[in-house]
């Protein structure tokens, strides 16, 4: 198969090149629904809206990468939490009196798998795929609430392997965990370490690079955040600056995402410019989001900020 | 890591290859284990080189093309330059094995002769119990058939016969076959056996009916399908044999020819443009194109043996019990007198009894990743293996998230593995890990401490191991204190000194291609194949006491199979002056039922006087077996089958001996000291801990001592000691035993 642009951009951020345009990996969530004019929910359950849903919001952003799963509730639904789905995105309103013995079962759960395996079969000549999965914290936090955080990790762990597992098996480029560290810190850090570490030996024997999205964090975490030793991280909403963050992060061998849009007040040509510096220098930076693409989402704002994108490369 | 710096008799003249543009000895041997896939360089200017990766069983391909950049590293190379030097790849194979475990086959039909439909699942007396554990055997209640490979309604007969001479006594109907095989085409087969009574004799019938079904489905039309005949793959006597192996070869030959395909494409997308080569279990190697499927069923152990056999020749061992204890399984071989002599004639693949001479090489489940667990029904008694954790989820101080303990947990929370330098450091351990998963599993459930319970599980695994190899060799008539045992595998070297004690062995050479010794040996190995044909001939009449005269009768079926070799060797790109063809003969007695094999002293015969020299060998070798008492001439003498040998020599890999440095090793290569336990009465002790790359040839470290290489831990234990010979083989020797005069 040729390899598009788009995937070229991709391959090379992965292998550590940076050189050229910024490759640009928005989380597209919502908006894909929109595309496939349906709603998140039936989106979620049927695999061949979500690819196409997914594919068709990548090509009106002029994405170079592909994230099926961008969904804090997924797992923790096929755990058995409790959803609410009154708003435009589903919410935990309970959590599980146990944690669920086969997530792989619950039918969203099954369809992101599903959805996985028929885009790397089908969109990998063209896209990068990046599969997420909610991180090891976050699935504690939510399914074990009242108990300490390294207590709860270790209830979840069978159920997040199994689920990480899964993924990896459908064969994406990249398996993303998304960590929502609003108000929970890293703390205990050394049982964080050593779930990425398991989750990086997990990956690395189906040969499936690791990344970590990170949403809430605080620039005192960044250094924290560095011991995960990913291939790369993605950052989201946080308290600090985040491309001084993200050259941190950069010195090592990872790629890091710089969020583009959906964080108030930045500056997104100056953002691009300033990534592009950063580029120059050797900073493996590329562009992603804060956060989901919805539905609702500025649509025109992130086309032209593409556009932008896609002209540096002209 | 690079072993010993050598050099290598390359007998270029004897590698008469057609193969354009091969300027270079480098081969590469790859052999997938059930935990790791092993890969070696044997190249010309005598270097080796070797790496590991954890076998990857969602896609081997993946496992092998990172073992191939990890090997590149090594060589101080990248992929391309690597695979632009290479000779071959020479892989020995599990494709086929996990097709027939996992059941991934085609949907096949049989056709056979009418009024024997039913062979394959009479099959013969006790094939129920073939393949089956030793458990599931004994559990006489429960125990059933496995489901076949060819389901009832996919096999059909025809209405043809021939008899024992190959004489037609019904033709085969046209009308007869189209209408069996649209029974099996309306039924979903997707490729056909053909299976016919005495086509071993006379194949005309078998041919004819794949003719009628190439003419109905045309290999240039999309329902073309496969046609695999008994006569081609098998040609030898018994229906059942013959029909098992011809179904197995068809059952695993699409998932292979797509798999190898496919990896043969990823390899040429990365710069290499000659054909794979395959290890066969028969004890030799031929390129992907001229390999049936059904001979590379266990093929890692049998390149493992023969490896063995290749590094005894050159430290001098003849008598070899070789072992290899990798992740999963335990194997062992025979070696005796410098040659691999051992064949099962009749090997079991998966559950199926097959007729493919088969370098015997027994497998048991034990290996590092076995599970240790206990066994309730049998009164909290603690097991080991024979599951295995694989590599994934593998050990659980691997983690990966196994949860389960293995033996190389037990080892770890012993003190004999490094946790920051196992595998040369590219897997980190996690002592705390198996510390409680072993304190979970075994301690608590038998009110033991976690140490003491590590140590039994250490204790009985070695011990199985050890009864096993006993055994294996004692029963095949050889006294294994007479023999040299050879400790291969990534974990042999450290249960080398645990298993020796149950045979009587007080010497172990732990190879220095020990971790890769299926990798080394398919590096190693000669082009070779097999050409067999069942063909009775009286040489000795019972009735009149007389040798046979007819020589022809005699050379025309080696000339057949001479015929076959040669056309074969020659387009596997070798010339005729390179290849050299070997015979034996499976005769016997009268109407004896089993065979004894010996090596015809000539290929061709000359005159009648040979075959009283066939038969009086016959005779001097039987007696030998049996007891000079036991020969019975006047029963007669007859051959019941040929078997061809055709082969070509191998560059000869000889290091050169190194010079003896003196016992004391470096100071260097002595790297510090750490907790381990020799017995869980006195706890632990802080044991010396050496660098096996650091060490020189004499050197000698007495027991207890841990020597940590990259891709194995050797473990002396106390009253053992180890010394590094000129070729950098690990030397392990206990007190000295009384050995039998």
């Amino acid at each position: 198969m040729t390899m598009r642009a788009e995937r070229q951009s991709f391959d090379a951020m992965l292998a550590g090149r940076a050189s050229g345009r910024p490759p640009w990996l928005p989380l597209v969530a919502g908006l894909a629904a929109r595309v496939a004019a349906t709603s998140y929910r039936e989106l979620t359950l049927d695999p061949g809206l979500w690819a196409a849903g997914l594919v068709g919001a990548a090509e009106l952003l002029e994405a170079d990468a592909l994230v099926v799963g961008f969904d804090l509730t997924l797992t923790a639904e096929a755990c058995g939490a409790e959803l609410s789905w009154s708003g435009s995105a589903p919410v935990i309103v309970r959590p599980p009196p146990d944690v669920g013995p086969q997530p792989l079962a619950a039918p969203r759960q099954a369809a992101m798998l599903e959805t996985v395996r028929r885009l790397s079969a089908t969109a990998s000549a063209r896209f990068g795929l990046v599969a997420a999965v909610i991180g090891p914290a976050t699935l504690a936090l939510q399914l074990c609430p009242d108990v300490p955080l390294d207590e709860g990790m270790k209830r979840v762990k069978s159920a997040h392997m199994a689920v990480t597992e899964a993924v990896l098996k459908a064969r994406p480029d990249v398996v993303m965990f998304v960590e929502h560290l609003r108000g929970s810190g890293t703390e205990p850090l050394r049982a964080w370490q050593r779930a990425f570490g398991t989750l990086r030996n997990l990956a690395a024997h189906y040969d499936v690079p690791t990344a970590v999205y990170v949403d809430g964090w605080a620039a005192h975490q960044v250094a924290a955040l560095a011991t995960l030793k990913v291939s790369a991280y993605l950052l989201g909403t946080g308290a600090g600056d985040a491309l001084a963050s993200a050259r941190i992060l950069a010195a090592g061998p990872a790629a890091v995402g710089v969020p583009l849009a959906g964080v108030a007040g930045v500056d997104a040509r100056a953002m691009v410019a300033a990534v592009c510096a950063a580029r120059d220098e050797g900073c493996n930076l590329f562009l992603t989001t804060a956060g989901a693409v919805t539905a609702d989402g500025d649509l025109a704002g992130l086309r032209a900020f593409a556009a932008q994108l896609h002209g540096l490369a002209a | 890591m690079e072993i010993l710096p050598g050099c290598v008799r390359s007998l270029h003249n004897c590698m008469d290859s057609l193969h354009e543009g091969v300027n270079t000895m480098m081969r590469i041997g790859v052999d997938v284990g059930g935990t790791f896939t092993d890969f070696c360089t044997v190249s010309d200017d005598g270097r080796m080189r070797v790496a590991k990766t954890p076998t990857t069983h969602y896609d081997l391909s993946v496992g092998f093309m990172k073992g191939l950049r990890q090997l590149a590293r090594e060589c101080g190379s990248d992929l391309k330059a690597l695979l632009e030097q290479a000779e071959s790849i020479r892989y020995s194979t599990t494709v086929g094995t996990n097709a027939l475990i996992e059941r991934t086959g085609p949907k096949l039909g049989l056709i056979t002769t009418a009024g024997f439909e039913d062979t394959i699942f009479i099959g013969r007396s006790r094939s129920w119990a073939d393949g089956g554990s030793v458990e599931a055997n004994r559990d006489l209640a429960r125990i059933v058939k496995p489901v076949p490979l060819i389901a009832p309604d996919m096999v059909v007969g025809v209405r043809a016969r021939m008899d024992y001479n190959g004489a037609v006594v019904a033709p085969l109907q046209r009308d007869d076959v189209l209408e069996q095989l649209q029974t099996l085409v309306d039924r979903g087969a997707m490729g056909f056996v053909v299976c016919l009574l005495w086509s071993f004799v006379n194949p005309v019938d078998e041919r004819e009916v794949k003719r009628i079904i190439e003419e109905e489905y045309p290999e240039d039309y999309l329902g073309a399908m496969p046609v695999f005949l008994s006569s081609d793959i098998s040609p030898k006597g018994g229906e059942y044999t013959r029909a098992m192996t011809s179904i197995v070869n068809a059952y695993i030959h699409s998932t292979m020819a797509d798999e190898l395909n496919k990896l043969g494409n990823e390899l040429r997308d990365a710069g290499f443009r000659r054909p794979l080569v395959l290890v066969h279990s028969t004890g030799g190697t031929k390129k992907m194109s001229r390999t049936r499927a059904v001979l590379t069923h266990s093929a890692g152990p049998v390149a493992g043996l023969y490896g063995a056999a290749l590094v005894g020749a050159t430290s001098g061992d003849n008598n070899i019990i070789f072992t290899d204890m990798g992740g999963t399984s335990f194997d062992i071989g025979v070696i005796a007198g410098g040659e691999i002599r051992l064949q099962d004639f009749i090997p079991v693949v998966d559950r199926w009894r097959t007729n493919i001479p088969s370098v015997e090489v027994k497998s048991i489940g034990a290996g590092g990743g076995s599970i240790a667990w206990i066994n309730r029904s049998l009164g909290n008694t603690l097991e080991v293996g024979p599951r295995s954790a694989g590599s994934m989820p593998g050990p659980a101080c691997y983690d990966q998230g196994g949860t389960e303990p293995t033996v190389t947990d037990a080892d770890l929370v012993l003190g004999y593995y490094n946790p920051d330098n196992y595998l040369g450091g590219t897997l980190q351990l996690e002592p705390d890990l198996a510390h409680a998963t072993i304190e979970e599993h075994i301690a608590r459930p038998l009110g033991i401490s976690a140490l003491e319970a590590a140590w039994r599980i250490r204790r009985l695994i070695d011990a199985k191991m050890g009864q096993e190899v006993f055994n294996e060799v004692a029963l095949k008539g050889h006294d294994p204190r007479r023999f040299t045992l050879f400790a291969g595998g990534g974990a042999g070297a450290a249960h080398a000194s645990g298993i020796a004690p149950h045979i009587g062995a007080g010497r172990v050479v732990v190879p220095a291609v020990a971790p890769v010794s299926g990798a080394f040996g398919a590096a190693t190995m000669k082009v070779s194949e097999l050409w067999e044909k069942s063909r009775r001939l009286r040489i000795f009449e019972w009735a009149s006491q007389r040798y046979l005269e007819d020589i022809e009768a005699f050379n025309s079926v080696v000339r057949e199979l001479a015929d076959l070799a040669v056309r074969d060797l020659r387009l596997e790109g070798y010339a005729e002056q390179s290849m050299h063809l070997d015979l034996d003969l499976e005769m016997r007695f009268g109407s004896q039922y089993n065979l004894t094999r010996i090596r015809a002293p000539r290929l061709y015969l000359e005159s009648a006087d040979d075959y009283r020299a066939l038969g009086e060998l016959f005779v001097i070798r039987y007696g030998e077996i049996y007891s000079p008492e036991a020969t019975f001439l006047v029963g007669g003498i007859n051959i019941e089958s040929f078997c061809l040998s055709a082969w070509v020599e191998a560059p000869l890999y000889a290091p050169a001996a190194a010079s003896l440095a003196g016992t004391e090793p470096p100071p260097a290569a002595h790297v510090g000291t750490r907790p381990a336990c020799w017995h869980p009465a006195r706890g632990f002790i802080d044991t010396p801990v050496y660098n096996f790359a650091g060490l020189q040839p004499g050197n000698v470290i007495a027991g207890a001592a841990i020597i940590e290489a990259r891709e194995t831990t050797y473990v002396i234990e106390p009253g053992w000691s180890f010394r590094l010979d000129s070729w950098r083989n690990g030397i392990l020797e206990s007190a000295p035993l009384q050995r039998p005069a």
